[in-house]
């Protein structure tokens, strides 16, 4: 398969639709990916939470638990298709600490908060998921 | 200046939502030196700024809607320090490296994730 749609019209140039299917996508710089990168490679989830698991910002997530120190339980609201998915995160506040990732389902993870010593501490963190949608 | 509106997008094999295109895809990534001084990779980065050891400042050239965006930072180390942002302004933030006495230098990584302004 292979595609190419041009937009192109000196007053109007929005054209909106429902479903493209397409073998590459090229950018107003002339950037080019291919469509199966760009799909696969836009992360599925994300989360911004405070030390309690308050949700600030998020994509594809229908809540968080504050299962207790440092130990956070977020949902998704599309599931992935497996729990093989890849899941980063980071601490956002504080100093010497370090963010991980536990208990991975098709639905939800957990993350976790600890100090260089290995005690659990309550932060802010972030984590973001990438692979699959069920 | 054009725009193309879809609601889903199809590589001839799996569909997925715009939606996880567009909110998905990373507003800012980065690669810098151990020393702060200099970018090696990076994408919507204006500068970087040697903060004090172990500590870089991101400036991003286009700026994310407000404070509350995703941050994941890494380090290009051995050691078992501890990596982590603060500081999450709209057009900056800063990345730390610590290991458990004092802030060292080390490449770090970082991509962020969120809405632009």
């Amino acid at each position: 398969m292979s595609s190419t749609l041009t937009v192109t019209n000196a007053n109007t140039t929005n054209l909106t639709t429902t479903n493209v299917t397409a073998t590459n996508l090229t950018d107003g710089g002339g950037t080019t990916s291919t469509f199966a990168n760009v799909r696969a490679g836009s992360l599925k989830s994300y989360i911004f939470g405070d030390s309690a698991a308050n949700i600030l910002k998020s994509l594809n997530v229908s809540g968080g638990v504050d299962n207790g120190t440092g130990n956070y339980t977020y949902s998704f609201t599309s599931a992935m298709d497996s729990v093989n998915y890849s899941c980063g995160c980071a601490a956002n506040s504080g100093n010497d600490r370090s963010a991980m990732t536990n208990s991975k389902t098709a639905s939800s993870y957990i993350v976790e908060v600890a100090q260089q010593n290995g005690n659990a501490v309550d932060s802010s963190h972030s984590s973001n998921v990438a692979g699959d949608l069920a | 200046m054009s725009t193309l509106q879809v609601s889903n997008l199809n590589d001839g094999t799996t569909t997925v939502a715009t939606t996880f295109v567009t909110s998905g895809s990373a507003k800012v990534f980065s690669k810098t030196s151990a020393d702060g001084t200099s970018i090696t990779k990076s994408f919507n980065v204006s500068s970087l700024v040697d903060t004090n050891t172990g500590q870089q400042t991101i400036n991003i050239n286009s700026n994310m809607s407000d404070g509350d965006y995703i941050v994941q930072v890494g380090k290009h180390t051995s050691a078992a320090n501890a990596e982590w942002v603060q500081s999450t302004a709209v057009g900056s933030f800063i990345m730390y490296n610590y290991n458990g006495s004092s802030y060292v230098d080390s490449i770090m990584f970082t991509s962020v994730d969120g809405d632009l302004a």
